[in-house]
């Protein structure tokens, strides 16, 4: 059975063991890179989880178990993405999702995407004040900001962020991605925040060669 | 979609020496059947945005188009007629009448415009009544019924003259949140069955996060114009 319908049989009956056995092979037996993992099995998984809002039946502990499976396996994943890292760069990045927004698995897989493209990564991670972002940038010394928007309503906070990050720190560059960027990256892009959708874009944007 | 509500470069001056000028060339334009919040902080222009848009209040330059009629000509009377025949107001505090119960409460905006209270027109009440769950208590005086169940009678006022639109100024500013989610649930309900639009103003996270579209309104001014999808 392919990987992917494997992963997610186990992942809808909440088989955490399996689930971390699969990925763990795979990865070991170099079946799959972690960008493969993130993108084609993690991600894909995440992307058919519902919402109340479109799924009336949908059970918010469910959603919140399954997002500690991957949790783990990303956490899990960190000695793979240090071999698979490209190149080293004297670069430092952080990641971080703005005031408000709870979500952080899509961060968390940006930072390692980031850490395979050689930038000294921080992960940052959920709820993060606004005025806590300059301080970030001051004290580590970043080239990079990732945000990660996932709730829509965040966007608000990312917004008013990335505005005090551009009048403060302009060289540092502003990257964004998340579902909440879905529809309205114009919000951002306005404020010279370059958009990411997946490891592809960020080595377009952020590579050793761009 | 058509849009169903259109604001064209609304202004809005305060105060005739000194003036203060709080809404400063607003464009914004709603679907039919949509599901809308504005948010903003205290002062930012929100609630004078909602009361314009409601025709509670008249802007200073600009204009405002409700189904297709432009309400910038429109005489007291005729602006009062188009108002009562699509908008449907829902505030923080319900405003119900408390010498009245649910069900006469909910038949007042039919006995302001004059209208007999006929068959046709019980059977509209006692189906919002069912629609928002007060079939028990649809004879208590305002008075003897909990909060939620008074924004529900609110809500279901709102809807007796078949309003295709409904304003809602902090619905849920005066609740807890499991009533909240309640009357959320009920306004998505209603949204979806009778493809009312709605544009709420809310300070509730809870809520604004799950409606379709977000407007956020800083000084007067459109700050964030975001979709869901």
């Amino acid at each position: 059975m392919p990987l992917f319908e494997e992963f997610n049989r186990a992942f809808q009956a909440l088989d955490q063991e399996h689930c971390i056995q699969l990925t763990y092979d795979a990865l070991s037996n170099e079946i799959i890179s972690v960008e493969d993992l993130y993108e084609n099995v993690l991600r894909k998984a995440l992307s058919v989880l519902t919402d109340k809002e479109t799924d009336p039946t949908h059970k918010i502990w469910r959603e919140h178990v399954q997002s500690s499976i991957v949790r783990t396996i990303i956490e899990m994943t960190y000695p793979f993405v240090i071999k698979q890292r490209i190149e080293i760069l004297n670069k430092k990045a952080a990641v971080v999702c703005p005031d408000g927004e709870q979500h952080e698995l899509g961060a968390r897989m940006v930072s390692d995407y980031l850490r395979m493209l050689g930038y000294e990564t921080y992960f940052v991670g959920r709820d993060t004040p606004r005025l806590e972002f300059l301080d970030m940038i001051k004290t580590l010394n970043l080239d990079v900001v990732a945000i990660s928007v996932t709730n829509y309503y965040n966007l608000s906070k990312a917004l008013q962020t990335v505005v005090d990050v551009k009048e403060h720190f302009p060289e540092v560059t502003l990257v964004a991605g998340g579902r909440g960027l879905d529809a309205n990256a114009e919000v951002l892009v306005k404020h010279d925040v370059l958009i990411t959708h997946d490891l592809n874009d960020l080595k377009r944007i952020l590579g050793g060669n761009a | 979609m058509d849009n169903i509500l259109e604001l064209k470069n609304i202004t809005k001056f305060y105060g005739d020496k000194i003036k203060t000028q709080v809404l400063f060339g607003l464009d914004l334009s709603f679907e039919r059947g949509s599901f809308n919040s504005i948010i903003g902080q205290s002062g930012s222009g929100k609630s004078t945005l909602l009361n314009i848009l409601g025709t509670l209040d008249r802007p200073t330059d600009g204009d405002i188009i409700i189904n297709g009629k432009n309400t910038k000509t429109l005489n007291a009377n005729a602006l009062s007629q188009l108002r009562n025949e699509n908008l449907g107001f829902i505030f923080q505090f319900h405003y119900l009448l408390p010498e009245f119960t649910a069900l006469e409460n909910i038949l007042m905006p039919v006995r302001i415009l004059g209208k007999k209270i006929d068959k046709e027109v019980m059977a509209r009440a006692e189906e919002l009544i069912e629609l928002v769950g007060l079939s028990k208590v649809k004879n208590n005086l305002a008075t003897q019924m909990s909060g939620g169940q008074q924004q529900r009678t609110a809500i279901a006022r709102a809807l007796m003259n078949q309003a295709s639109i409904i304003l809602a100024d902090e619905p849920t500013g005066n609740l807890d949140s499991d009533t909240t989610e309640q009357i959320y649930d009920l306004m998505r309900m209603i949204n979806k069955k009778y493809q009312t639009t709605f544009i709420i103003i809310t300070h509730d996270q809870s809520v604004a996060e799950k409606t379709d579209r977000i407007i956020e309104i800083k000084d007067g001014r459109i700050l964030m114009d975001v979709r869901k999808k």
